[in-house]
């Protein structure tokens, strides 16, 4: 189960686990729209600040969080090196063959990778905060215009809500039926990438029988409730803004203004321009 | 010395806030020729333990030898799994949801060609652990595993461990599931089993009647560490423990429990259905003066033809 730390509930109780998760949704939306306005490091520092802030009320370990950049450390590592070896702007400051690196690569580099991991980040700090009941509910309410242009959103939200309740149900299955084959000699993790995938066999198929199971199973309890999507359900949780909600809306609300200021006003990253002059000027 | 167990401990999870301690310093020798019962609740780390006889959990602390193989939280040298894997099989709960093969035949020989056996050994084994299950191996080796009736898929998925011919083999909750007569049948077979093809069985159950049956020694998990490890004749001197931890006690014992306390001199060590009616009829006797035809009290309620029947 340790491969899916990433996006895995962590409960801890906290003000943010509390909070609405439709609030939630919003401002981790919000959150990736301001760090794509970001230009300067100034602008990462006051991002920075606000995911740290909001790891350290979440009481969700920084350890945790940060070990959710691992599952997307190979795509980190690939973006630096393309960026840094190929950017051709600025001022060269080595060159061989066709490698060139400069120093605006360099710059522009360092600025994606904070970009991604802060993406990252991000996005799991709503799966760590949020179960996956309340995001399908967060979902629902936030689509809930949709429907009047004739999009099923309770049956999106409740085919999700069971894709996702069944995640850790199939990855649990799957560690099962891989134990009991390899128990009768499977060798699941040797040779050729081919022999890999045929060897997979005897787990996929089991597996596969197993879900239809599950699926048919569910769809006779749901059948035997008289569960029926269609007509207007009312909720055991009813969603509501509280204080917390309206605050953080607020907070986001600042950072992005502040990052547009940075970026927009006064020319450009003016904030890293007069650093920069500063550090010069030493 | 089969297995030998030293000091093993296992937690799940660590360092996230779903760590849990499952194994405590465990301490445990399983000789040859043992017919071991393990019970305990959900969660006491029985499942977690016998996982780690057959290395599918690698050892935190602690170590496992079996056989030859070493098991400890070493990175090297690497233990030999498949040597491992040869002496010890394992059938897990509801097995038949590993049957993957279009025909029996091709499921149950799975595990010999994992070993490495030659085409004409493979077919004298499948042929030969089909028919120690129980089942007829003309009609059904060419049939879909997934056609067939739930007790049958399951000796099936037996048959597929024992091909494998393991020295020890290992029975996670074998009857979870089934319908009473379905019980009768694995139950009857896991007896035959270590007549016939494994020496040494350890069976994992919840339901305690099932293990007095036929195991000889009796271990119990309780919250990751082994509350007693007793001959199974000894287990009425626990009862008040069992009770206490939640379990239930043998019925036969329970029966007998309610017979002292109107008054009957049963003998104290009453554990299976055959020992109460046996003292019964003792007691009977003594009281009356006759004697009885005893014949009856060893034959099971069930019997079952294994070399080559029906079965079902």
């Amino acid at each position: 189960m340790n491969n899916f730390a990433f996006g895995q509930y962590y409960p801890t109780n906290s003000v943010i686990h509390k909070m609405d998760p439709r609030c939630k949704i919003i401002i981790v939306i919000l959150y990736m729209v301001a760090i794509f306005l970001v230009k300067s490091y100034a602008a990462y520092l006051l991002t920075i600040i606000f995911l740290l802030t909001s790891i350290f009320i979440s009481k969700v370990p920084l350890k945790v969080v940060l070990r959710s950049i691992k599952a997307v450390i190979f795509l980190l590592i690939f973006t630096l090196l393309i960026n840094l070896l190929f950017y051709k702007q600025g001022n060269v400051l080595f060159h061989w063959e066709f490698i060139t690196i400069t120093d605006g690569g360099i710059d522009f580099s360092i600025k994606m990778l904070f970009r991604l991991s802060l993406l990252v980040m991000g996005a799991s700090m709503l799966t760590f905060t949020t179960t996956s009941s309340e995001l399908t509910d967060g979902l629902e309410s936030l689509l809930k215009p949709l429907k009047y242009i004739g999009v099923p959103v309770h049956d999106i939200a409740i085919i999700m809500s069971i894709a996702l309740r069944f995640i850790p149900t199939l990855v649990e299955e799957t560690n099962k039926i891989m134990n009991a084959q390899k128990a009768r000699g499977a060798q699941l993790d040797t040779g050729s990438f081919f022999q890999r995938v045929k060897a997979m066999l005897p787990v996929l198929i089991p597996l596969f029988v197993s879900a239809f199971r599950r699926a048919d199973e569910l769809a006779n309890a749901l059948d035997a409730r008289c569960y029926n999507a269609c007509e207007n359900r009312t909720k055991m949780k009813i969603l509501k803004f509280g204080v917390a909600d309206y605050l953080s809306l607020a907070v986001i609300a600042v950072v992005i203004a502040l990052i547009c200021v940075d970026a927009y006003a006064f020319g450009s990253c003016w904030i890293d321009k007069a650093i920069w002059a500063l550090l010069a000027g030493i | 010395m089969s297995i030998v167990v030293k000091n093993l401990s296992y937690t799940y999870g660590v360092d996230s806030p779903y760590e849990k301690k499952a194994l405590n310093n465990i301490n445990l020798t399983i000789n040859e020729g043992d017919f071991l019962g393990i019970i305990g609740h959900t969660g006491s780390g029985k499942s977690t333990f016998i996982q780690h006889i057959n290395g599918l959990i690698k050892v935190q602390e602690g170590e496992i030898q079996v056989f030859d193989v070493k098991l400890t939280n070493a990175k090297k040298p690497k233990p030999d799994l498949r040597a491992l894997r040869n002496n010890v099989g394992m059938v897990f709960q509801y097995p038949e949801y590993q049957l993957f093969e279009d025909t029996v035949f091709k499921d149950v020989a799975f595990g010999p060609k994992n070993q490495g056996l030659s085409t004409e050994e493979i077919a004298q084994r499948v042929e030969e652990a089909i028919n120690l299950v129980g089942l007829d191996y003309e009609t059904i080796k060419d049939r879909a595993p997934f056609e067939l009736s739930g007790g049958q898929k399951r000796r099936v998925a037996i048959a597929g461990i024992i091909a494998m011919k393991p020295k020890v083999l290992i029975l996670d909750e074998p009857t979870a599931g089934l319908d009473p007569y379905g019980k009768e049948q694995i139950l009857a077979l896991i007896s035959h089993l270590k007549e016939k093809s494994s020496s040494t069985i350890i069976v994992i159950s919840h339901d305690i009647d099932e293990i007095t049956r036929f195991a000889t020694r009796l271990i119990v998990f309780n919250d990751g560490e082994i509350a007693f490890d007793i001959p199974m004749k000894e287990l009425f001197k626990h009862r008040e423990e069992l009770v206490k931890m939640g379990l239930d006690i043998p019925l036969a014992v329970q029966i007998a429990n309610s017979l002292r306390e109107k008054g009957v001199a049963v003998s104290d060590d009453v554990v299976t259905i055959q020992d109460l009616l046996r003292e019964v009829v003792r007691i009977y006797e003594e009281k009356n003066g006759v004697t009885l035809d005893k014949r009856a009290i060893d034959k099971s309620e069930f019997e079952f033809d294994f070399e080559g029947g029906q079965g079902e």
